[in-house]
């Protein structure tokens, strides 16, 4: 039977505590007993999609409606380096014809928080809060767009993010070097 | 605890008060052939209204009545449980706002006919519902049919759909819209006469008014209910 019901999980694993959310309304409780609450995911989830197809390496979350809890945590913790570098996972559950949960939820995304921004937009004679929470995973800052052109010195620059202890990667320096070689057989005699 | 207020439903009473759902759907958009699939992400939440609240000529109760929620809610942010209005959906039908009295007279000398109020319909909660969830089991005590019907318990209400199953004598397996929002034990009393759900108002200006001098106002004012309230009494953020 085609899956008419889902729930759209959002889990941040922060070190003081973890903040469970999904687009839904009302409190959620799971079969482990967690309680998730109800938000809106604004925008975003095209993004989840395409990483879907490992396509997409870098996540920028809208939520609307959050919880107090998020806020003061974007409020307090980012200063405190709370934030960045905890895990970010979406999920996504199935559900039977009455929204009861089938099943574990699959795992969908799965990143590091990178930053967490609050956003007040001016709708009519409302203010509206949302807070942005832009995510990378593992495969941030190492795919290229197709057809470009990877240049030393870019190569260098991005080993210095992913891997900022090393000595910069010259992968990208010795290539040319090696276009024109001529590996030969070796000689046993 | 949360402040919240109830609407006097006896003196601000509404021609009509909808409530309906609010399901959360996704869907990818229309096809060329004006095909769309969807799929549900959530039960949803309720919306609903209080349509041409009655006010009487020369009656000041309830203009002051009036101002003295929109003080109290001020805005957006209040809790307001509303009574829903339209009997056609209650467990019995034709009855007012106000309740009705049972009779009780045992002939002793200092009887004064006084009046007993109880709910007219008896439903119980046959067993424990926990959050989320959306299939339950009602006991009927005093009630025939369970099918379509509202109740509340704790200011959250729910709809009834279909009669799913029937585990034993009295006891009827019922679909519920929305999830439940907050526990409810096994065997507590649902409120069936009066069902409320807690709402905010669905603007900041919902409660304007305009008293004028010749003729009395109807107003209409929207709701949404106040699912932030049972996120954050779920996770023991109020009490």
């Amino acid at each position: 039977m085609a899956v008419k019901s889902i729930k759209i999980l959002c889990r941040m694993d922060f070190p003081s505590k973890t903040i469970r959310l999904y687009d839904g309304a009302g409190p959620y409780m799971d079969a482990d007993g967690e309680i998730w609450s109800g938000m809106v995911l604004n925008d975003g989830l095209d993004q989840i999609e395409s990483a879907l197809n490992g396509e997409a390496s870098t996540l920028t979350l809208s939520l609307s409606g959050v919880a107090q809890q998020v806020a003061d945590l974007a409020f307090d913790d980012m200063e405190q380096g709370e934030v960045i570098g905890s895990r970010v996972q979406l999920l996504i559950q199935d559900c039977d014809q009455y929204d009861q949960p089938v099943g574990a939820p699959q795992v969908r995304f799965t990143g590091t928080a990178d930053n967490l921004l609050i956003d007040d937009t001016v709708a009519n004679d409302q203010v509206i809060s949302t807070v942005m929470l832009e995510c990378t995973n593992r495969f941030d800052l190492r795919s290229l767009v197709n057809g470009s052109v990877l240049s030393d010195v870019d190569q260098q620059a991005r080993s210095k993010v992913l891997n900022p202890g090393a000595p910069a990667d010259r992968f990208a320096e010795r290539v040319p070097r090696l276009i024109d070689a001529t590996v030969v057989w070796p000689r046993y005699t | 605890m949360a402040d919240i207020l109830e609407w006097p439903a006896g003196l601000l009473t509404p021609q009509s008060s909808p409530f309906d759902h609010r399901p959360f759907s996704r869907t990818g958009g229309r096809s060329l052939g004006g095909l769309q699939r969807s799929v549900r992400t959530d039960r949803g939440w309720w919306v609903g209204s209080y349509q041409n609240i009655v006010f009487r000529r020369g009656n000041f109760d309830q203009q002051r009545t009036w101002n003295a929620l929109r003080v109290a809610l001020g805005g957006t942010t209040g809790l307001i449980a509303v009574p829903v209005c339209s009997t056609a959906l209650w467990a019995r039908m034709g009855i007012d706002f106000s309740g009705e009295g049972v009779p009780h007279d045992d002939d002793t000398p200092f009887d004064d006919g006084s009046l007993y109020q109880q709910n007219s319909v008896l439903i119980e909660m046959a067993s424990f519902a926990p959050i989320s969830a959306t299939v339950v089991t009602l006991r009927l005590v005093d009630h025939d049919l369970p099918g379509s019907i509202r109740f509340s318990y704790q200011h959250a209400m729910y709809e009834t759909g279909r009669i799913l199953s029937q585990p034993g004598p009295g006891l009827y397996q019922v679909e519920i819209f929305p999830a439940i929002r907050a526990p409810i034990p096994a065997n507590a009393l649902l409120e069936t006469d009066q069902p409320t759900v807690l709402c905010h108002l669905a603007a900041d200006g919902e409660m304007d008014i305009d008293m004028g001098v010749t003729r009395t106002p109807r107003p209409s004012v929207n709701f949404v209910e106040a699912v932030d309230h049972w996120v954050d009494l779920a996770q023991g953020l109020v009490t």
